[in-house]
């Protein structure tokens, strides 16, 4: 070997050492940061389950498992799962069914200058914080001078209760969500619905199929990984629910609105509980991970039938 | 024939206009009736029938608010928290994005877990230990605990490192035989190749944090750090008579910067959400 090659390589070698550093370097903040406020946090939280004490006690005792037997056997407990599974249906269901309709419907050839209007407003919600829909809904379903149950009474109904009795607060919870969320999907599925291939539509249009024909049998299977995608995004957002509970209801009547955030907050900071708190946490940790994994899934047969 | 089908044509036209009307004004309505209270007398928010427009326009209902709570210092708050987010983020994700995309080292495949699993923890489920994290270090009602965690935005590393991996890598050789330093080559020739993609993140992430009530609300118990969500949510608690126009009043305090970027860049947006939620 000469001694020039010998110098390349060692350059070379040198290089690309610089590069692995830099690599590194590069990435060291984003790193740090994550690790502080994503992994940690979820180890501390599995440690600190198994302790007992307040938030400031100097000293936590460990008690095993007790903190998740608690859970177990609090009713409590039970009804914050019951209601938070209550709230993940009804929202992401009816949210599902209705944003998949409207996006057809808008995505139809139909006074098109329009469609692009009422997906305009559709959407707004969506980017309008949570806590200013929630006290506007407060004053909609306001039991003595809100607009829901004037306009009710006028159509010859019976007013509703709304958030006055624990029978129909959960549901009036959920009518704020799906009235938030609902552009937002509806937006998602109308962008699946634009990447079908018009070709596909062409035999149909041919044969003269019947409309609902077409939805059912080409339309709705082209978008199904979409809506499956973006139905577990939205059971996630679900399962985080908070705002609305905090402004709305907290919690009440009679625990009839109290959610799994909600209960890990309160289980912390009102009841001095914070070992409880993180068992419940990891239970929504466990809902979290079970839920991504069916989106990984789901994610998977999205990219083979594209 | 064809004129009869044209007349069932027109009728299914109409009736379509009619119909999307109808979910314009489900949508529209909630916020022109809280405009509409918000300029309302006390008397004409309680009166039967309901007032649709308010006989004088009350923006003494305004000056009530500033009375009632400290608007400013929230905005400021709000304010700091926001900007601070949006710019130091990038100080932050760029260089990680870069390395995802443009190095080779053994803990690659590590760190893009970790951001993935970052996208995948909200943060509903990881505030207890971070609260006795900033609580051990006397963070809690300090600004750092409301803009560090929102930092390493993984969406934002995500974003990027898919925009970074579709540039040329001709172009970084060529760059550094000129002997430019690493650092000038990210931030001066692929920062503005990815242009689009920093707007979309700095967009989301600006909205995101203004309505951010969850973790203010975990991470502050003093008015002077309190963030402007809080603030409208002290704000219903506060009015024990339930004066609804002054409520109103105050929450379009918090919604009307939101709604102006909305009318400013529908289309943007509506993109940047589009990107997020199917990635």
């Amino acid at each position: 070997m000469t001694k020039k090659t010998k110098a390349v390589k060692s350059d070379f070698a040198k290089a690309q050492r610089t590069e692995k550093i830099m690599g590194y370097m590069l990435a060291l903040p984003a790193v740090a940061l994550l690790l502080a406020f994503t992994v940690y946090p979820l180890f501390y939280m599995f440690y600190r389950s198994l302790y007992d004490g307040s938030i400031i006690t100097k000293n936590p005792k460990f008690v095993g498992m007790e903190n998740y037997l608690a859970l177990v056997e609090s009713k409590d407990f039970h009804q914050t799962l019951t209601n938070t599974a209550y709230y993940t249906l009804v929202t992401v269901g009816i949210t599902m069914v209705l944003a998949v309709l409207i996006a057809v419907w808008l995505n139809g050839k139909r006074n098109r200058k329009v469609n692009d209007i009422a997906q305009t407003f559709l959407f707004t919600p969506h980017i309008i914080s949570m806590v200013s829909v929630s006290t506007l809904f407060l004053w909609l379903m306001d039991s003595n001078n809100g607009l829901f149950n004037a306009v009710l009474t006028a159509l010859g109904f019976e007013p509703y209760s709304f958030l006055a009795s624990p029978d129909t607060a959960l549901f009036s919870v959920c009518i704020v969500s799906i009235w938030k969320g609902l552009g937002y999907y509806v937006l998602l599925i109308m962008a699946a619905l634009q990447n079908i291939p018009t070709n596909v539509y062409e035999a149909a249009e041919m044969d003269d199929t019947p409309k609902w024909r077409t939805f059912f049998k080409i339309t709705l299977p082209m978008i199904s990984p979409t809506i499956l995608f973006v139905s577990v995004v939205a059971v996630i957002s679900s399962f985080k629910v908070f705002d609305s509970i905090s402004v709305m209801t907290g919690g009440g009547p009679v625990n009839a609105t109290n959610t799994l955030v909600y209960y890990i907050y309160d289980y912390a900071y009102k009841y001095g509980k914070p070992g409880q708190a993180c068992a419940a946490g990891m239970v929504l940790l466990l809902c979290v991970v079970v839920v991504t994994y069916v989106q990984f899934l789901v994610g998977k047969k999205r990219v083979h039938y594209q | 024939m064809q004129g009869k089908n044209k007349t069932l044509d027109t009728c299914i036209n109409v009736l379509d206009i009619l119909a999307k009307l109808f979910v314009i004004l489900i949508m529209a309505f909630p916020f022109f009736w809280m405009i509409s209270t918000a300029l309302q007398t006390l008397k004409e928010t309680i009166s039967v029938p309901l007032t649709l427009w308010p006989a004088e326009l009350q923006w003494v209902n305004f000056v009530e608010v500033f009375k009632k709570i400290d608007v400013l210092t929230y905005l400021r708050n709000s304010i700091i928290v926001c900007v601070s987010v949006v710019t130091l983020q990038f100080f932050v994700i760029v260089p990680c994005a870069y390395s995802l995309a443009k190095y080779d080292y053994k803990a690659k495949p590590l760190v893009f877990a970790m951001v993935l699993l970052g996208q995948m923890i909200p943060m509903q489920l990881t505030f207890l230990p971070v609260y006795f994290m900033f609580s051990k270090a006397g963070l809690i009602n300090n600004y750092l605990s409301m803009i560090l965690p929102f930092i390493s935005n993984p969406f934002g590393i995500f974003m990027l490192r898919q925009y970074f991996m579709q540039v040329p890598t001709e172009i970084i050789e060529a760059a550094k035989m000129d002997n430019a330093s690493e650092l000038k080559v990210m931030f001066k020739i692929m920062v503005p190749m990815v242009k689009s993609a920093l707007i979309t993140i700095g967009l989301l992430s600006f909205i995101s944090n203004w309505n951010n009530y969850f973790w203010a609300l975990i991470m502050t118990n003093t008015d002077s750090v309190r963030t402007l969500p809080i603030g409208i949510s002290l704000l219903k608690n506060a009015e024990t008579l339930q004066r609804w126009n002054v409520i109103m009043a105050g929450n379009l305090l918090l919604v009307l910067p939101m709604l102006l970027l909305y009318i400013v860049a529908s289309k943007k947006i509506r993109n940047a959400f589009v990107y997020s939620g199917i990635k």
